[in-house]
């Protein structure tokens, strides 16, 4: 007996499914619709579908499962295609897909490669068919494909196919009744310039909005913004614009490669009076009006609105603590809002409309409870190597001061040595490097040496990608301390031409200019170098001359200067507290003598004046670099002179909290708005989450 | 006669049973049989796949993940006719790393170098070519059947750092542990035009978080120069030129979502100073335990990608200012992705490609557009990369081959598996 029981355990357990089934049943949506139908299963449209309580479905593209996940919002239930294979089966889809969209008739299903065809095509699913058949009607199409709209050419429905085929791009209108016998060479077409990325069309259908990455063979280079007129041929461009200051860059030692902020689709107001487009580099929303004028809505008025800072640095779009993924208009009794999502994996809401309790438009709605702007405790690298004050206890290194939070009133306090000036809306969530000596950011650059000047023994370095002055390079007469920028050149080979040798060379600018800097000793011992002592392009780098550069993550390296022609001049209204060196005060006797170590402040042994001189402002905040000390000669306490690339380091967080949520999880571009609700998908957890905009939470979240 | 019959029948199953327990005993007691040696015919769990810089050779690595075999491999591929070359295959430890290449001044590969971390080595190989293509040495004496490398061509990484500080900071100083990263720097510049090319070599321990920097003199052989630690978890490594003595490293960390900058100075006395750099962090989605993975640079060397598991996705970086890489994008991908490589279907144009361990899929994602545009299904468990002859080479873990994937979009075979080698 106990023998054919262990059989019988053997041919249980040798038969038992040895098959994990997955848990996540939306493996990787790349795109998602919700459509609505009442009880006898008829479609509603959106506002049909809230007045009428409609049971909703929502259409997720798997590009994980190359399917339709079908999903029942109210059950939270997932249709299975296939019944005989385990688990929940998507609808086969028929090859890659990217883009998705629904109407009263049909969901569309953008591919890029169609499983049979394999090229891009179109694939429709009659929603007349769900529950009896998933036959697709296929419409080959042509080019790369990016995204898909519906519209409307001629009163007649159409779907929208934006495609870029080389370096151009075009629009497509397919007619809804004739798809799958669509010949494109007979369809309305526009032509789009540059790379073609996203598209989104207007509540009535009639204008699609589109954005693309202009190149070097189109009228706009960089971000584009167009709008289509689709009951004509007008095509209206326009460039998005880099962010002022805040603009990101991608550096390599040719140049400077502008960097892309397009993220996901236009959304349009409904009126199509206002088009918001999400954006990265850094994360914002940018505002147009219908006709692509650009609104500043940084700008300050007389009333005191805006952001003078961003304003300032020419931005002027929404800032977001991080890219934007998706944004959505949504009617909050019945004032315009929007939802945003964001890389971060929350979301936000933004104030459209003026209401009675915000009179200002386009900004981020602000949370009850409002923070208290901060900055943290102080780091400084020494030496290579990166000390917290929270442990460091070396008065031989400079610093802000004592490293404590001081109660300067009711209201404001110093951390650690330094004091804010500017309002918590006005300041941006950023980390700060003070560097003794430190390199100007972007003049790590190769350039070439000349000699061939009229005047002789002048050398030049010159640079024609350059604009040392929109760097803030300053020469002997630019510079408050009369003193020029230092520049430090690297040969490829160590040098030796008598007096010149060396791996690195250092000069003073004598004369700066857009794309050539005059050297000048910066020592005696060193001499400019001649001609034919070293050959070719050299690397060469620009440091702030005896002072500290102060560098923010996103407000850069803050200073008024601009090119002119050749010449460098300081820009007009520009913010006097735009600066970025910082100098140390120096004590009265040349030796350095101060009265006690660490030094304190009003130290009798520095002047007064000096002393004051030396308080380092800026738009957001003030502080004072206060020298090393130690015990020098007869055990008097005297500064340290600091040593270059000595680096002091903190973040300023602002008290500015927004109104929204965590998804906790990576939102994809498609969100559907249903009255006051939105329906998401979050592409990191394969999720579909539910967001009340109203009362801005989440409601719910399904596999 | 009953108990006769009793004890002959008790008897007959002691005899058995004891029989049976001496079998088992004496199976259990013969461990001086040796593993057998790794067949060059077969991959066993590779992990690893490099392309040779003629675009002719891939070369894919064998871990001997289950122990079965005495030793992993490296094998050559052929690129034009697809055809495994166990002549030029050579035995290295088992759990290999990552492997790179040496090129000489004329853009040749001539040395790879490979790091195996079940015995903490470096092994440094040569390049031969021979009748049959090309084959790997590393022994002065002539191997009958597969090439298996000296021990002068293996060096113990483990105490390296511990030995080049001094004997009180010994103590805090950390193994080197599990050797896994690796990668080759560009020439360093010579005392004059005739001096001997000098590569940096960069080791990064996936255990202790090492980071070991070498030379490689005029033979080849790495001479360790300096150390830094950074975290446990090192996965691959890329170097940037700021200046030719100046170079950033990035490297990829799979525990923490982290990415290490790390400066590097190779002075004109043969000294290196090393500077770590605060790390390049991302705003974190989730928290799944497994972070960044292998990495490449865009074809115009502006933009760094790479595999990221906290959510899945392909991370899109770009070179800020100073050098340093900033976060730009994350295209969301699914399950477990490995490593990257790009390639471009035409000028202008890059795609980037991107292994996935759990659902047996090489992504294809345009990074410009940020958007996924094919999924194509290989073989179980994809984890190397190379890409050679307009195709790519994936390194398909549990399943033991190689599926090679047709990328040349004017092929009608585009992004299909083309062969699965075994």
């Amino acid at each position: 007996m106990r023998v054919v029981a262990l059989l019988l355990l053997l041919f249980i357990s040798a038969c038992s499914d040895k098959i994990d089934y997955e848990t996540r049943l939306i493996k990787l949506p790349v795109g998602m619709v919700v459509t609505c139908a009442d009880d006898s299963g008829n479609q509603l449209n959106q506002e049909d579908c809230v007045s009428k309580s409609g049971i909703k479905t929502a259409w997720i593209l798997d590009a994980g499962s190359r399917g339709l996940s079908i999903l029942d919002i109210t059950t939270k239930l997932h249709y299975d295609s296939d019944s005989f294979v385990p688990g929940f089966n998507t609808v086969p889809v028929g090859g890659a897909p990217i883009a998705i969209r629904a109407d009263l008739q049909n969901v569309y299903s953008l591919l890029t490669v169609d499983d049979v065809s394999k090229g891009p095509s179109l694939a429709v699913l009659p929603l007349s068919n769900l529950g009896k058949s998933w036959d697709f009607i296929r419409q080959p199409l042509t080019c790369d494909v990016k995204d898909l709209a519906l519209g409307k050419v001629a009163d007649a429905p159409v779907v929208l196919v934006l495609g870029t085929c080389g370096a151009h791009s075009k629009i497509w209108a397919l007619p809804v009744a004739d798809l799958g016998d669509v010949d494109l060479e007979g369809v309305d077409t526009w032509d789009i310039p540059g790379i073609a990325l996203k598209m989104e069309t207007s509540k009535d259908g009639l204008s699609a909005y589109v954005t693309s990455i202009g190149t070097d063979s189109d009228a706009i280079f960089g971000d584009i913004l167009s709008k289509v007129d689709l009951a004509g041929t007008t095509v209206d461009s326009v460039a998005i614009g880099d962010a002022g200051r805040l603009t990101g860059k991608a550096y390599d030692f040719e140049g400077e490669r502008t960097v892309s902020r397009l993220r996901g689709r236009p959304a349009i107001s409904p009126d199509g009076s206002i088009v918001y487009l999400p954006l990265g580099e850094p994360g914002a929303i940018a505002v147009f009006d219908g006709d692509l004028e650009r609104l500043d809505v940084n700008a300050t008025g007389e009333d005191g609105v805006g952001n003078k800072y961003l304003e300032e640095l020419g931005f002027k779009d929404i800032l977001l603590s991080s890219p934007a993924v998706a944004v959505v208009f949504v009617t909050i009794e019945e004032s315009l809002r929007a939802i945003a999502t964001m890389e971060n994996g929350t979301f936000v809401r933004i104030v459209v409309e003026p209401t009675e309790e915000f009179l200002v438009t386009h900004v981020l709605e602000p949370a009850e409870e409002q923070g208290t702007s901060a900055a943290s405790s102080i780091s400084t690298r020494y030496n290579g190597e990166w000390f917290s004050s929270a442990y460091l206890n070396r008065s031989d290194l400079p610093s802000f001061g004592l490293a404590e939070i001081k109660v300067l009133s009711d209201e404001k306090k110093s951390y650690y040595g330094i004091e804010f000036v500017s309002e918590p809306k006005e300041m941006l969530n950023e980390t700060w490097v003070v560097t003794n000596e430190g390199v100007i950011p972007g003049t790590r650059r190769v350039g070439t040496l000349e000699f061939d000047n009229p005047d002789a023994g002048v050398v030049q370095l010159v640079d024609e990608d350059a604009d040392f002055c929109a760097l803030g390079v300053l020469d002997s007469d630019s510079s408050s301390i009369g003193i020029g920028d230092i520049v430090v050149l690297t040969p490829n080979l160590p040098v030796d031409c008598g007096l010149v040798k060396g791996e690195f060379l250092e000069y003073r600018i004598a004369k700066v200019e857009k794309t050539r800097l005059t050297l000048e000793p910066a020592y005696l011992s060193v001499p400019l170098p001649e001609p034919g002592c070293f050959e070719g392009p050299v690397l060469f780098e620009v440091r702030v001359a005896l002072g500290w550069s102060v560098v923010g993550s996103k407000s850069g390296f803050l200073h008024p200067r601009v090119s002119e022609g050749d010449a460098c001049v300081d820009a007009a209204n520009v913010n006097p507290l735009f600066n970025s060196r910082a100098y140390e005060p120096y004590p009265k006797e040349l030796g350095g003598r101060v009265s006690s170590c660490p030094i304190r402040e009003a130290d009798p042994q520095f002047d007064i004046d000096v002393w004051n001189a030396a308080l380092f402002e800026n738009p957001i905040f003030k502080f004072r670099i206060v020298p090393g000390c130690r015990a020098g000669r007869d055990f008097l306490p005297e500064t340290v002179p600091t040593a270059r690339d000595t680096q002091l380091k903190f973040q300023v967080v602002s008290g500015f909290v927004s109104k929204g949520q965590s998804l906790t999880g990576l939102s994809s571009g498609d969100l559907a708005v249903f009255g006051t609700t939105i329906y998401g998908v979050d592409t990191g957890n394969g999720l579909l989450f539910e967001i009340d905009a109203d009362k801005v939470e989440v409601v719910s979240t399904s596999y | 006669m009953l108990n006769r019959t009793f004890l002959g029948v008790q008897g007959l199953v002691l005899v058995c049973v004891l029989g049976i327990a001496t079998l088992v005993s004496s199976s259990g007691c013969d461990n001086i049989t040796r593993a057998p040696r790794p067949d060059p015919a077969k991959f066993t769990y590779p992990s690893t796949v490099v392309a040779d810089s003629s675009g002719d050779w891939v070369y894919v690595v064998s871990t001997n993940f289950d122990g079965s075999n005495s030793g992993g491999t490296i094998v050559p591929i052929e690129v034009s006719t697809k055809k495994v070359v166990s002549a030029g295959a050579v035995e290295v430890g088992s759990f290999a790393g990552e492997m790179a290449l040496l090129t000489d001044a004329d853009g040749v590969s001539t040395k790879a170098y490979i790091a195996i971390r079940d015995d903490d080595e470096l092994i440094h190989l040569d390049l031969v070519r021979t009748d049959e293509g090309i084959a790997f040495a590393c022994s002065e004496s002539e191997n009958k059947g597969l090439a298996i490398c000296d021990d002068s061509r293996r060096l113990e990484v483990t105490s390296l750092m511990k030995d080049s500080v001094p004997e009180d900071l010994q103590e805090d100083t950390p193994d080197a542990g599990d050797p896994y990263a690796i990668a080759i720097g560009a020439p360093l510049p010579g005392q004059d035009d005739d001096s001997a090319q000098i590569n940096p070599l960069y080791l990064g321990s996936l255990l202790d978080g090492a980071l070991l920097i070498f030379t490689l003199d005029s033979d080849g052989t790495p001479v360790f120069r300096k150390g830094a630690t950074l975290a446990p978890g090192i996965h691959s490594i890329i170097e940037r030129q700021v200046t030719p003595r100046n170079r950033v490293l990035i490297v990829s960390n799979r525990i923490q979502a982290v990415i290490h900058i790390v400066n590097v100075t190779f002075n004109s006395d043969g000294t290196v100073d090393v500077v770590v750099d605060e790390p390049v962090r991302w705003d974190q989605v989730s928290s799944t335990g497994d972070y960044f993975r292998g990495m490449t640079l865009s074809l115009d060397g502006t933009a760094l990608y790479c595999a990221f598991n906290s959510p899945s996705s392909l991370a899109i970086l770009y070179f800020g200012q100073d050098g340093r890489p900033v976060p730009r994008a994350l295209v969301p991908l699914y399950g477990k992705v490995g490593y990257v490589a790009t390639y471009a279907p035409e000028p202008g144009r890059e795609l980037v490609y991107v292994t996935e361990f759990t659902s047996d899929a090489l992504y294809a994602v345009d990074p410009v557009s940020m958007l996924l545009v094919d999924r194509i299904p290989i073989g179980g468990g994809p984890y190397g990369l190379a890409i050679a002859g307009d195709m790519a080479w994936v390194a398909n873990f549990e399943e033991g081959t190689v599926s090679v994937v047709d990328l040349d979009p004017t092929s009608e075979n585009w992004h299909q598996e083309i062969e699965r080698l075994k």
